[in-house]
């Protein structure tokens, strides 16, 4: 055992700080959940891999040609793209679509982009829905199940995002995304969600012209700061 | 017009786990954890993340993406130790347990990411206290001793805690990086009395941790930042 008279002030000073910080995160444990939580990830090796439950996103690695090879094809699309209302911000690499491929009303559809992103980023999509109606979804994107932050993946890798969206009526459309660097450049609270919905209820297009995708863009973008990117892509669920 | 309606700003889970959970005593939440339960997981996780995520950007200074990523990788890990039978929530609260592992994981990150930045002192202390390469038995020998401390600052049971409230009070001043003179100003009395309420609570400290034998020798270098 170490004598008392070892035990220095600075050893107790140190201890007492982390024991009240410790009092801190527990005083902070409420027993309501917050709002706002961040999906738990778990790894691989805990052997907890595959269950239903799990935040329905994760990582996927491709053959090196074929992530080349969808990569160009998906920075071409999107040049031929952002010839609408909206462009990404310079500020804010883009995800790219890579596959977009035919509709299909599925409860968990799929779709692929490719990130070139720094730093983790925030995804809004906005559906429309079988019945002509519209949702929002928001991920908060910054960590696969292999460990990898988004941060440091590599340009061109490929990502598989997939949407759990079990209890969602079946999706007809994923509209538009809209990227932030930032988690305040998204709703991140159901009042913050609520808002966007009423402001998107405002300024949606008619029926007649619903068509054109770049509006919902442009709609989305009105509702959102402006250092929020919105893709003006015609996003098919695969 | 198409209406917008419903929305979720999270993944959304199934219905089934989608359920409000009724709340559950942390202790009972964790020794369910030890047992493999993965919903008692998830319901710590929802009550203890904000609190992390807190701490973790206050480490940061700041940074928002950097505190949910090591938050993140916390939890992974916590996990992961709980899944090979790390840990015994019979000998720390999981709070105690999750802070531990939460600031290796701080340290971790500070040895790759921040090369030459000074540490604080509380993380040359956190490193001794720690140590990376420390087994599990000595992990959490260092997660009761914090656990020791919590329960003399937190004070109520006279058999635990022979600290007189002032005392308590200068302490948790001074955990809150508070100098004596701002105490003093603070609780209206002179500078003097809140020092000499300080030594004589780490003297009481110092006593209670020798007591209890939880600075054993193989924790020896848990004191290792001496005067």
């Amino acid at each position: 055992m170490i004598p008392e008279r070892s035990v220095s002030p600075e050893t107790l000073h140190n201890l007492v700080c982390m024991a009240d910080e410790i009092e801190e995160l527990e005083a902070a444990a409420s027993a309501d959940q917050p709002l706002a939580v961040p999906p738990l990830r778990l790894p691989r090796d805990a052997g907890v891999a595959a269950h239903a439950h799990r935040p329905a996103v994760r990582f996927t690695t491709a053959r090196r040609w074929l992530v080349g090879l969808t990569a160009a094809a998906a920075a071409l699309l999107l040049l031929v793209r952002q010839g609408g209302e909206v462009e990404p911000q310079a500020s804010v690499a883009p995800l790219v679509v890579q596959s977009p491929t035919g509709k299909a009303q599925t409860s968990s559809p799929r779709f692929q982009f490719r990130s070139v992103a720094r730093e983790g980023c925030f995804v809004l999509a906005v559906f429309r829905m079988w019945n002509g109606e519209c949702q929002c979804l928001a991920w908060k994107v910054y960590r696969w199940d292999d460990g990898d932050p988004l941060a440091e993946l590599d340009a061109g890798q490929t990502l598989d995002l997939r949407l759990d969206a079990a209890d969602l009526p079946p999706i007809e459309q994923l509209l538009v995304l809209a990227v932030a660097p930032r988690p305040d450049g998204l709703p991140d609270t159901g009042e913050e969600a609520d808002a966007l919905l009423a402001c998107l209820n405002q300024r949606t297009p008619t029926p007649a012209e619903d068509d054109r995708i770049e509006r919902y863009a442009s709609a989305v973008r009105e509702c959102l700061p402006s250092g929020v990117t919105v893709l003006p892509h015609p996003f098919e669920i695969k | 017009m198409p209406r917008l309606r419903s929305h979720s700003v999270t993944p959304r889970l199934p219905a089934d786990s989608a359920a409000q959970p009724q709340p559950i005593a942390l202790r009972e939440l964790a020794a369910r954890v030890m047992g493999g339960d993965r919903d008692a997981f998830e319901q710590l996780h929802r009550r203890f993340d904000a609190g992390l995520r807190r701490l973790f950007l206050r480490r940061s200074g700041g940074r928002l993406e950097l505190a949910e990523e090591l938050a993140q990788r916390t939890w992974a890990e916590v996990w992961t130790s709980i899944s090979r039978g790390h840990y015994d929530a019979a000998r720390a609260a999981f709070s105690t347990y999750l802070y531990a592992v939460g600031y290796k994981v701080w340290l971790q990150y500070r040895r790759t990411r921040l090369n030459g930045a000074l540490p604080t002192a509380l993380d040359q202390f956190a490193e001794s206290l720690l140590n990376e390469e420390a087994s599990p038995a000595v992990f959490a020998q260092a997660c009761e001793l914090l656990d020791v401390v919590r329960a003399v600052l937190r004070g109520g049971d006279a058999t635990v805690c022979e600290l007189e409230p002032d005392e308590r009070q200068v302490l948790h001043g001074v955990a809150q990086g508070k100098s004596e003179r701002e105490l003093a100003r603070e609780l209206r009395i002179a500078a003097s009395t809140v020092n000499a309420r300080k030594k004589s609570a780490y003297n009481k400290l110092r006593r209670h941790l020798a007591r209890l034998g939880v600075l054993g020798a193989e924790s020896e270098r848990t004191v290792a930042v001496r005067e």
